[in-house]
């Protein structure tokens, strides 16, 4: 069974055939989320949200488009609402909706070949680089495919990318584990 | 960085290398015709070339990292969720619904400016205000003046028909929520 017959089974309501969809695209989705929101939990929250979104806007999804392009723009749209959410309210030392620490293998060094220390050096991006660079390298998207997922303009998404190389390039090269300029808003959750 | 040096003397200056062309470079992202020149350019600087290792490192260090797998339990949750899905039979009915809906709030909103000289019953108008969102279309297509000037329809103020089809219209998306909710027989849960 392909993912084109799920999708077109999903679309006419077979609950099965989106099941099959949510095993296929569960992992991807909370990998975003987690590298998004930095926090596992909200991350389970963005993926259970998007689906169930996914299923109710089913009938509205165009078949002849990537199904993963459009879930992840979904999960994509919750992790921003979330980041929003976060803006407004300040996290505090015992806020357990604070956001996880970035992942620290070990300190990132020079050699930046260690797959820990350019994850944690991902994790000091800000937002929307960070996104950029996880649709980009984690999940081997092209650019106009990280430009539907976004809803961004295409030179947008290569600005994005580019500042995020730089960032991580002078992260990964100083050993410095900092958020980059711009900030993230989850430098509350970093020590 | 000795790309923005003076070039050796008789030779044509070229303008300095950006770091997001050896990105889009060292990522594969260069079309061919703009990647044929850089790299020769590369070819013939060590100092570009030494940025273009460091863009590789980043690149090589941004491919090694993997999609994570999401906690067992995730996909589960996902499934034990999902809204029930409204059959096809219901949706049509919505939508004739909303359809008739719209059409008597907009039939009445016609006779509203059809008869201008009678008189309207201004509070029923107030209340469709108060109870309907689509009284907020209501004040688009017609003026609070016309709006107010609604004939009598079989016993009714015009007003009063005009804040009914608006009130319908508000309610159609609530019933419609409350449909979903329904248990749907044949489905499994």
């Amino acid at each position: 069974v392909t993912e084109e017959d799920e999708v077109r089974r999903a679309i006419a309501g077979d609950r099965d055939a989106f099941a099959a969809l949510v095993r296929r695209h569960a992992d991807r989705v909370h990998d975003v989320a987690r590298r998004m929101l930095r926090d596992a939990h909200e991350a389970e929250d963005v993926v259970q949200q998007a689906f169930w979104n996914a299923w109710r806007a089913m009938a509205r999804f165009d078949p002849s488009r990537p199904f993963r392009h459009w879930i992840l723009r979904i999960a994509t749209n919750l992790c921003r609402n979330r980041w929003e959410a976060r803006r407004r309210k300040p996290a505090t030392a015992l806020d357990p909706e604070a956001e996880d620490p970035p992942a620290r293998g070990e300190a990132p060094g020079s050699t930046g070949s260690d797959a820990a220390c350019v994850r944690a050096a991902l994790e000091t991006l800000p937002e929307v680089y960070r996104l950029a660079a996880v649709l980009r390298y984690v999940h081997d998207l092209p650019l106009e495919a990280i430009a539907e997922v976004t809803g961004e303009p295409l030179g947008t998404v290569k600005v994005h990318l580019h500042r995020a190389r730089s960032l991580l390039r002078r992260v990964l090269e100083a050993g410095e584990t900092r958020p980059g300029p711009g900030g993230t808003t989850g430098e509350s959750g970093a020590p | 960085v000795s790309d923005t040096l003076p070039p050796p003397s008789g030779a044509r200056a070229e303008p300095p290398v950006p770091d997001e062309a050896l990105e889009a470079l060292a990522a594969g992202e260069l079309p061919a015709a703009e990647a044929a020149p850089l790299r020769a350019r590369v070819a013939a600087d060590p100092a570009l070339a030494g940025r273009l290792a460091r863009a590789l490192l980043v690149e090589e260090a941004l491919r090694s990292l993997r999609v994570e797998p999401a906690p067992q339990g995730v996909v589960a949750r996902v499934l034990l969720g999902l809204p029930r899905p409204v059959p096809a039979s219901r949706r049509v009915l919505l939508g004739r619904f909303a359809a008739a809906a719209a059409s008597f709030a907009l039939a009445a909103l016609s006779l509203a400016e059809a008869a201008p000289a009678l008189a309207a019953e201004a509070p029923a108008l107030r209340l469709a205000e108060a109870v309907a969102p689509a009284a907020a279309l209501a004040r688009r297509v017609g003026s609070p003046e016309t709006l107010s000037a609604v004939p009598d329809v079989a016993g009714l103020p015009g007003a009063a028909w005009a804040a009914l089809g608006a009130a319908l219209l508000a309610a159609g998306p609530l019933l419609a929520r409350r449909w979903r909710r329904a248990p749907s027989p044949g489905r499994p849960s």
